[in-house]
């Protein structure tokens, strides 16, 4: 069943909540609206459940128009699971699940054997079967909320509506859900839901509408909807959106773009690559100028420090470190005060990073993260292994971590941020290194 | 369900052993259960068994019915346990209404229970009206909260009367009916309280899945194709008239409405269409037992029922309330 909505518009006490929605969702689609809190997302699937009335615009479920339904025709066609619904007295499982059949009975009717089989399908998609006979007062959250999509299957709708209906669930139990739901869209059911959590939107959805201020700001599949800039804008937050390369759908995390200037004047170059980076400059960014180098546009470490800013010395990928490169890296590092050498990998292509910093004058002092496990490092044949070696006994000061790293540097170049984050801040960190030493 | 079909002949049981406590001999108990001796012999026994007796029994079970089936649907409605039949105010305002017609000496047989009903029905009639809102919905906390102010507004006007009242023997007929009795017994009383216990319980046991649907909310209820506001004002109607109904014959017998219900949720389950039928049923039954035991204990005196039932309710609440449920 189709749902259209025509420039759909409500207000509450002359407050406008909702304004010219317009919006299609075909038969047997899942469409998720997303939305920063109080940005409607409840009061739209309300509008369109019929527990609210639009003031302006109209609800269409196919060609009928939601008024022309009668309380109970409406129940046989559409379904709701809200967030979070309180019981009223000990129902067991079963009998939750079976007032979902009430639209489709009279009211002196007893329960026929279609009504049962219906019942038993849906405590059966939904696992809730091995618990029938309890009370829903006694489940867990995800429980619950799989009884109440089991009793709104029961209803046997053509539209489902979901209101953040994982919100209080763990991964565990979102999955569930959302599998179920959309297993039955593909046997041709209607979803629209609306979700806080925009990763299982781009998951499972298969449209996404961003709803802000009471106004669709866009609608479209996830990849084009869920940007960086349409969530900034809905959301007010910065985030870095991804690809998931083994479901290939998008992702979204929260990166918060670097706030203060460095505590610091002190200026550090790094050598990483492969991953190798990233605690260390995550640690670093907030105290000193960071630049990084030579490092692949496609390295993990090469994202990380863009975002957080750090000046890059370039190469392209899959290629030795070129004069050019390894020259602008010299400048780079003589330009610093001070280098850190990251529990990076070493081959054919990067080790280049390694005799740059052998030329250094022994004013610029180097950091060396664990040197001692360079040897698993090497893929240049005890090449590597050499001359992080010479670097040492040149007076290179082998250090145990990115806390330990963090400690030296603070004390040396008196960068205040760092003193108070060994005390106060970065707690988890201590707690995760303390066991270890 | 066992239940149900154990309380049928429980009930002829209890109108025939009923006048047996009372000093009686097994002969007339026999013929009460052979059938209704309207005339014939002029026994003075059997005129006591058909003038006071008989209907004495019959309007305890009405009674029992109304109050515990309005007492069932009030918990459902308001989705708790705790609701009882008089949540809209409905025994203050009988209250008021009766200690009027005692204070204005109206002496004629059916004057008082009036005057007992239009008190209950206005009292409610104000909750109601007071828990709407301006988009004709009325919520449930609202009416809780106006029903325990007006039932307080009700009761300080009772109160005045009494203090009115410079006669003892009136005030002692204002605490005695409030405290509740079936001893005004009558066949008038009966025949006008049948038809009203008959087609209010039918209509409340009509609207059972209405109160199911509605123990998951009322947005819940309306997604199950349930007219939340219709179902909340007829029940709330048929439950207002079948209480003022009994209140008015009977005074404010306490504790049948709220406990009986409670009882048999913990004994058959919480489902409306088995609980309403049962609580009904068992409602008729215990109040008959409590007035058995109101005229006996304290012979030849008479107790106030309602002593009787929170004596024999409450002990047995409590026990089933520490037992696990089970289901019947």
């Amino acid at each position: 069943m189709k749902i259209t909505i025509n420039g759909l518009s409500f207000s509450y006490n002359g407050e406008p909540l909702l304004a010219g929605i317009d919006l299609t969702v075909s038969e047997g689609e899942i469409l998720a609206i997303v939305g920063s809190n109080g940005s409607g997302k409840t009061t739209l699937l309300r509008n369109i459940s019929g527990s609210l009335s639009p003031e302006s615009g109209a609800v269409y479920l196919d060609m009928k128009r939601l008024p022309e339904l009668s309380i109970t025709e409406l129940a046989r066609y559409l379904a709701v699971v809200e967030q979070e619904r309180e019981v009223g007295f000990d129902f067991t499982v079963r009998e939750i699940v079976a007032l979902g059949r009430l639209p489709h009975r009279g009211r002196f009717a007893r329960e026929t054997k279609t009504d049962k089989e219906w019942i038993e399908r849906a405590m059966e998609l939904t696992n809730v079967t091995p618990f029938a006979e309890r009370s829903i007062r006694e489940l867990s959250g995800g429980e619950k909320q799989r009884v109440f999509l089991a009793m709104a299957l029961a209803q046997n709708p053509r539209v489902l509506l979901l209101d953040e209906p994982t919100t209080y669930l763990d991964i565990n139990h979102q999955i569930q859900i959302m599998e179920i739901v959309r297993q039955q869209a593909a046997a041709g059911l209607t979803v629209l839901m609306a979700i806080h959590d925009l990763n299982l939107a781009a998951q499972y959805a298969d449209r996404v509408a961003i709803l802000h201020q009471g106004r669709l700001l866009a609608v479209g599949r996830p990849a084009d909807v869920l940007t960086e800039a349409n969530i900034k804008q809905a959301f007010q937050v910065d985030v870095v959106v991804g690809r998931n390369p083994v479901t290939n759908s998008i992702y979204i995390n929260t990166a918060p773009k670097k706030a203060n200037a460095p505590t610091s004047s002190a200026k550090l170059h790094i050598i990483c690559g492969g991953g190798s980076g990233a605690s260390v400059l995550r640690a670093l960014a907030d105290c000193f100028s960071l630049s990084v180098g030579v490092i692949s546009p496609l390295d993990s470490d090469f994202q990380v420090a863009q975002h957080l800013g750090a000046e890059l010395v370039i190469e392209a990928p899959f290629s030795p470190i070129s004069k050019r490169a390894y020259e602008e890296n010299l400048a780079a590092m003589r330009a610093s005060d001070g280098v850190v050498i990251c529990e990076t990998p070493f081959g054919p292509g990067n080790l280049l990073n390694l005799s740059a910093a052998l030329e250094l004058e022994s004013k610029t002092r180097i950091y060396v993260l664990n040197p001692e496990g360079i040897e698993k490092r090497d893929y240049t044949g005890g090449e590597a292994t050499k001359l992080m070696r010479r670097l040492v006994e040149s007076g290179a000061v082998p250090v145990d971590d990115v806390w330990d790293l963090k400690r030296r540097l603070g004390s040396r170049y008196r960068s205040t941020n760092c003193h108070v984050d060994q005390k106060s801040g970065s707690a988890k960190e201590q707690v995760l290194k303390t066991p270890g030493q | 369900m066992v239940l149900l079909v154990l309380t049928v002949p429980t009930i002829l049981v209890g109108v025939a052993i009923g006048p047996v406590h009372i000093p009686l001999s097994d002969t007339l108990s026999y013929l009460i259960g052979q059938g209704v001796p309207v005339d014939g012999s002029p026994s003075v026994s059997r005129l006591i068994i058909s003038q006071i007796r008989l209907p004495r029994v019959l309007l305890g079970l009405l009674v029992g019915c109304a109050l515990a089936i309005s007492g069932g649907t009030m918990q459902g409605l308001f989705r708790n346990p705790l609701a009882s039949p008089y949540v809209l105010g409905v025994a203050s305002g009988a209250s008021t209404g009766a200690s009027l017609v005692i204070l204005l000496n109206l002496r004629g047989a059916l004057f008082l229970p009036l005057g007992a009903f239009i008190g209950g029905l206005l009292a409610a009639g104000i909750v109601y009206r007071l828990a709407q809102e301006r988009t004709k919905k009325t919520s449930v906390y609202t009416l809780i909260l106006a029903g325990v102010a007006v039932g307080a507004l009700f009761s300080a006007v009772t109160s005045f009367i009494i203090f009115l009242c410079s006669e003892s023997q009136k005030v002692t007929d204002v605490i005695f009916w409030t405290m509740g009795g079936l001893g005004r017994a009558n066949w008038a009383y009966v025949d006008v309280l049948t038809p009203i216990v008959a087609f209010g319980s039918v209509i409340l046991i009509a609207f059972s899945r209405d109160l199911n649907a509605l123990s998951i909310g009322e947005e819940g209820a309306f997604h199950l194709g349930i007219d939340p506001e219709m179902s909340k004002r007829i029940m709330l109607g048929v439950a207002t008239l079948l209480t003022s109904s009994a209140v008015a014959f009977a005074g404010t017998i306490g504790f049948v409405g709220l406990i009986i219900p409670h009882i048999m949720r913990l004994i058959i389950g919480p489902d409306h269409r088995y609980l309403l039928p049962t609580t009904a049923i068992a409602g008729a039954i215990f109040l008959v037992w409590a007035d058995m035991a109101a005229r006996t204990v304290a012979s030849p005196a008479e107790m106030p029922v309602g002593i009787i039932t929170a004596f024999l309710g409450a002990p047995f609440f409590l026990y089933l309330l520490k037992r696990k449920r089970v289901r019947m």
